[in-house]
């Protein structure tokens, strides 16, 4: 048994809705993030918004970071739960956009410059040779983007938020397009991210149900309502409450399987 | 005898202007500038908004996004754009310069051939004016790729 205890909320949305044209995209999107606890870790966030292809979660994606305005109700953070801004919440798109000009060094050294701080040149050089050195790109860091693959840009843009100081971070797709030992990669760098700081909140855009299952604590179903436009979150799934956050080989336990076919029937 | 378009930009330019050389480089920029102008609205056109949206998430201020995004982040493309305005320019040289002749130049040499039947200084001239525009054009590509050497990471061999 996993002791936790849940705690102040991070991140909240109150009715949040999302029109385009006349047709509503987002109806009644509701959730509430708390700070999860437990004993001898730093033990973040790690919730999954799962959902069918083109059913509005890049829409919400973009709403929760700040950059679109919904057409109906709020998105909040922090203790003060104040509306979210842009600037606030990371954002790891499926595409892994970085600065094509700039080297690995240099793409990573932008996100500590925007961290604010009084770092000095060789603190902030050490930051990133320590950063890079915990996630395997040393030997990358005079290599420009193009250079990379797939993964390796992934954990780059995924690094460059978390050295902006951003204790959101928004991941779509995360698992796309990457093989199976990949993933696992992917998984176990979430995990890190995610215990880096007590405050640490991954929100995982995913249509991958049992990879974004397997290391979250939280899932949310996007899904249309029998009778209502638009999407909304139909199901919440709490797993440190059903005792499946934080399990080693959960995709081993029968009760995980049984999880990931409800969420299919809800989807 | 009714001017033409071509005997009205001329004379206009003339009067414009206070030299040969003034006229002839009048010219070229004036044929040069749409060309230029549209290439670079096409390159920032092509920018994608997620790295807008990038910059955002990294809190960066307007100015410092245009700076990375559009005018560091893009002056490889820039160049290329450049190198194929200087292409274009190279052949309206000629034309130029026979709007323009005071100055002389292979433009000249080219219609004073053509007028007087010497075919053999034309075709040798048409020559000169290949190699070189292939010369220069050889030069400023390596000039791209020594300035900028992430673009040849990301254009096909």
């Amino acid at each position: 048994m996993n002791a936790y205890t849940k705690h102040e909320v991070l991140l909240s949305a109150e009715n949040v809705g999302l029109q385009y044209g006349g047709k509503v995209v987002l109806r009644d999107v509701n959730f509430t993030i708390r700070d999860i606890r437990r004993q001898g870790i730093n033990q973040g966030q790690v919730v999954s918004l799962i959902g069918r292809s083109g059913i509005g979660k890049t829409q919400l994606f973009r709403i929760l970071s700040g950059l679109r305005r919904p057409n109906t109700g709020q998105v909040k953070m922090d203790e003060d739960q104040h509306v979210v801004q842009p600037g606030e919440v990371g954002i790891v798109p499926q595409n892994y956009i970085l600065f094509n000009h700039r080297t690995i060094y240099q793409n990573l050294k932008i996100g500590l410059d925007s961290a604010g701080g009084q770092l000095t040149e060789a603190h902030k050089r050490k930051t990133i040779e320590e950063c890079a050195a915990a996630f395997e790109l040393s030997e990358h860091l005079k290599k420009y983007p193009a250079q990379l693959s797939g993964g390796q840009r992934q954990r780059v843009s995924i690094i460059q938020q978390v050295l902006t100081g951003n204790k959101f971070i928004l991941l779509d797709e995360p698992f796309s397009g990457l093989d199976v030992l990949m993933v696992d990669r992917v998984m176990q760098l979430l995990l890190k991210i995610s215990t880096l700081n007590e405050h640490n909140t991954l929100i995982i855009v995913s249509h991958d149900i049992e990879n974004a299952a397997a290391i979250s604590d939280m899932v949310w179903v996007l899904a249309p309502e029998a009778g209502k436009p638009g999407a909304t979150i139909v199901k919440e799934y709490d797993l440190c409450e059903m005792e499946l956050a934080w399990t080693p080989n959960i995709r081993e336990n029968m009760r995980f399987v049984e999880l990931l076919a409800d969420i299919r029937r809800h989807l | 005898m009714p001017l033409s378009d071509v005997n009205r930009l001329d004379i206009s330019f003339t009067l414009l202007t206070q030299s040969g050389h003034q006229l002839k480089l009048s010219l070229l920029i004036f044929g040069i500038v749409p060309f230029f102008v549209t290439s670079l609205l096409s390159v920032i056109d092509h920018i994608h908004a997620q790295e807008f949206e990038l910059c955002t998430t990294l809190r960066m201020n307007r100015w410092k996004t245009l700076w990375e995004v559009i005018i560091v982040g893009r002056l490889d493309q820039v160049f290329e754009v450049m190198r194929q305005n200087f292409a274009i320019a190279w052949l309206m040289i000629t034309s130029v310069e026979g709007l323009s002749m005071s100055e002389g130049g292979l433009g000249v040499m080219l219609i004073k051939a053509n007028k007087y039947v010497q075919l053999d200084v034309v075709f040798g001239t048409l020559v000169i004016i290949f190699i070189l525009g292939i010369l220069f054009d050889y030069l400023l590509g390596l000039l791209r790729h020594w300035l900028f050497p992430y673009t040849k990471l990301t254009v096909r061999r």
